[in-house]
């Protein structure tokens, strides 16, 4: 696909006022802010989370597909947990607030 | 009407069919504006001979340039073809269900006539004139076979004017999958705008002034047939089911709406018919306004319509 | 599937089962592959419903492709006869007859044929070269779920047969009129 786009709850889209296809930042919780990306509205996700498919939304210039288009979801996660007995890495820390670009 | 929320992941996206179709692009509207106005012209020119008793000596080189306006119609069909070096395989076979199969042949048919409306039809100066350019003996032949079976020759155009402009609004009508071309009301529809706009290109070209009085009204009777045909295909869309309901939503308040209602109805049928009654009712002078705005609402019927048609897939019902 | 015998005509159909069909569209990627089918189009796809409000949802995965319909509106409007229904039912294209006026296109219900990149106009066509082997077309092959059947209408015996019997069956779009072949068995 030509971009990611980020899944809103429709019901959580409809108490934001953001209608599908609108194009929105993700900013999490340390003021990282995402590039713009298209909202996608459906029922398979819950109220309270987002998601992106991963790999879309990159700055090197190298990666020339992915460079520009949609949103990176590991530019937001800039906060870890690390697991103090294997070290394993939980990245499920992270909150983002969805804005408008357009107000 | 279905209130169910539902969200559909379609994984098909092939080109010019995903996300709706887009098959057909400007060559389509503009080969089935020209055949319609060149069935109007084919059913118009005779019928005034045969009604008033002359021929018009305005009106002798129209066959050519219907000729001319057809020959542009089946260029812009050649360049719609995926696949135009097999064109030659529409004259290999007849395929009676296929209004497009009929339109090939009934093509082929109306240059004969015309050519041998045009000879038949020559002005006692044009034959003259023309006498002295070489292919005499050949012109002569299609001038005395033009003038022995001249009634023929125009019963035979003027049935083949309505088969063309009855085809190419057939063309769309009976093809059920697409909702929006769901109408026993295409083929009247398309052949009663070929003779206005047919009429319209006259009028642009008018010489005599009785005459084009006479357009004038068959131009207006026309107008009036097809603001009816119209209302009868929005009637029989609202109560024709889902899918008719989506024909008729598309264009009251979908994304057709504005085109169909600001450019075929207002600006091409509707201005048109009280500019004509005005110059009928009070001798007003004529001007190019009327059949200028008649074409322009021909041209963007079919455009809409053929939009409209491709966008309008049963997927939408669910 | 056995090799289809030379007594009776042969009338060919697919079932499709949504119970078990999972959306992974091995049919797809074994369609193409088996097919050459240029890159970006696609002869069969799979479609996903979801129906209903968080949470309370329920969803519907299918397998769709041409239905080869006994009333085949393409076939119809063909002007040059390159869309036609063979010996067993099932409709082919000859791509020597086609010149892609893309009546066709307009013509199927189901949106089901594409232009292909050479210009004619294209479809599934059941793999009617493997039937001819005595194989299975390649999406049904390779399906992991066995969701995908194929065979012969007029056998009893056959596996489409006893499914229909047995089964709630279903087709898409009904009011279209053209009587598909393709069955989604519920």
């Amino acid at each position: 696909m030509s971009e990611n786009k980020v899944w809103l709850n429709a019901r959580r889209a409809e108490e934001l006022g953001i209608r599908d296809g609108e194009e929105v930042v993700l900013v999490n919780q340390d003021g990282v802010r995402s590039t713009p990306v298209k909202v996608e509205v459906t029922q398979r996700i819950r109220p309270d989370c987002v998601y992106l498919v991963h790999g879309y939304g990159h700055d090197a210039k190298g990666l020339n597909f992915a460079r520009g288009r949609g949103a990176s979801d590991a530019r937001l996660m800039s906060r870890v947990k690390i697991d103090p007995i294997m070290g394993g890495t939980g990245m499920n820390v992270n909150f983002v607030r969805v804005e408008r670009t357009v107000a | 009407m279905n209130t169910e929320v539902i969200e559909i992941l379609h994984g098909r996206t092939n080109p010019m069919i995903d996300p709706t179709l887009h098959a057909w692009g400007w060559e389509v509207p503009v080969y089935l504006f020209l055949g319609g106005v060149v069935a109007g012209l084919m059913i118009l020119v005779p019928l005034l001979e045969l009604r008033t008793g002359d021929k018009s000596r305005a009106f002798q080189h129209i066959p050519l340039l219907a000729a001319v306006l057809l020959s542009l119609g089946m260029g812009a069909l050649f360049l719609d073809l995926e696949h135009p070096l097999h064109v030659y395989r529409f004259y290999m076979t007849f395929q009676p269900t296929s209004p497009m199969s009929w339109g090939s042949w009934i093509l082929i048919l109306v240059y004969p006539a015309l050519v041998l409306g045009w000879a038949g039809g020559l002005a006692d100066e044009t034959r003259s004139w023309l006498s002295r350019l070489p292919g005499q003996g050949l012109l002569q032949q299609l001038v005395d076979l033009g003038l022995a079976q001249r009634r023929t020759v125009l019963w035979a155009t003027v049935a083949l004017g309505l088969g063309l402009g009855t085809y190419t609004g057939l063309l769309l009508g009976t093809m059920a999958a697409r909702l929006q071309w769901n109408t026993a009301v295409l083929g009247p529809l398309f052949l009663v705008s070929g003779v206005s706009t047919g009429a319209a290109l006259l009028l642009l070209l008018r010489g005599e002034k009785d005459r084009s009085h006479l357009l004038v009204r068959w131009d207006s009777m026309a107008i009036v047939v097809e603001l009816a045909l119209i209302a009868m295909m929005m009637i029989g869309f609202s109560t024709g089911g889902a899918g008719g309901h989506l024909a008729a939503a598309s264009l009251l308040g979908g994304p057709f709406t504005p085109w169909f209602w600001s450019l075929v109805v207002v600006a091409g049928l509707l201005v048109p018919l009280g500019l004509n009654l005005m110059e009928l009712r009070h001798r007003m002078a004529a001007t190019l306004a009327s059949p200028l705005l008649v074409l322009v609402g021909g041209l963007s019927l079919r455009f809409v319509l053929v939009a409209a048609g491709q966008a309008s897939s049963f997927a939408l019902l669910h | 599937m056995s090799a289809p015998t030379s007594q009776a005509p042969s009338l060919y159909a697919m079932t499709m089962d949504s119970r078990k069909c999972v959306g992974c569209s091995a049919c797809v990627l074994a369609c193409r592959a088996e097919n050459a089918v240029p890159p970006g189009y696609t002869r069969d796809w799979v479609v996903k419903e979801i129906r209903g409000e968080f949470p309370v949802l329920s969803q519907v995965i299918r397998s769709e492709r041409c239905n080869h319909c006994v009333d085949a509106p393409c076939v119809a409007v063909c002007p040059t006869g390159a869309s036609f229904v063979d010996e067993h039912g099932t409709v082919q294209i000859d791509r020597d007859k086609c010149t892609g006026c893309k009546a066709c296109i307009a013509a199927c219900p189901y949106d089901a044929r594409y232009v292909h990149t050479d210009g004619f106009v294209d479809k599934c066509t059941f793999c009617m070269h493997r039937v001819a082997r005595g194989e299975d077309p390649a999406c049904v092959s390779v399906c992991p779920t066995e969701s995908l059947h194929f065979g012969d209408l007029n056998d009893p015996e056959s596996s489409v047969s006893r499914l229909l019997a047995e089964r709630k069956v279903t087709v898409l779009h009904p009011e279209a009129g053209t009587t598909p072949k393709l069955y989604f068995l519920s």
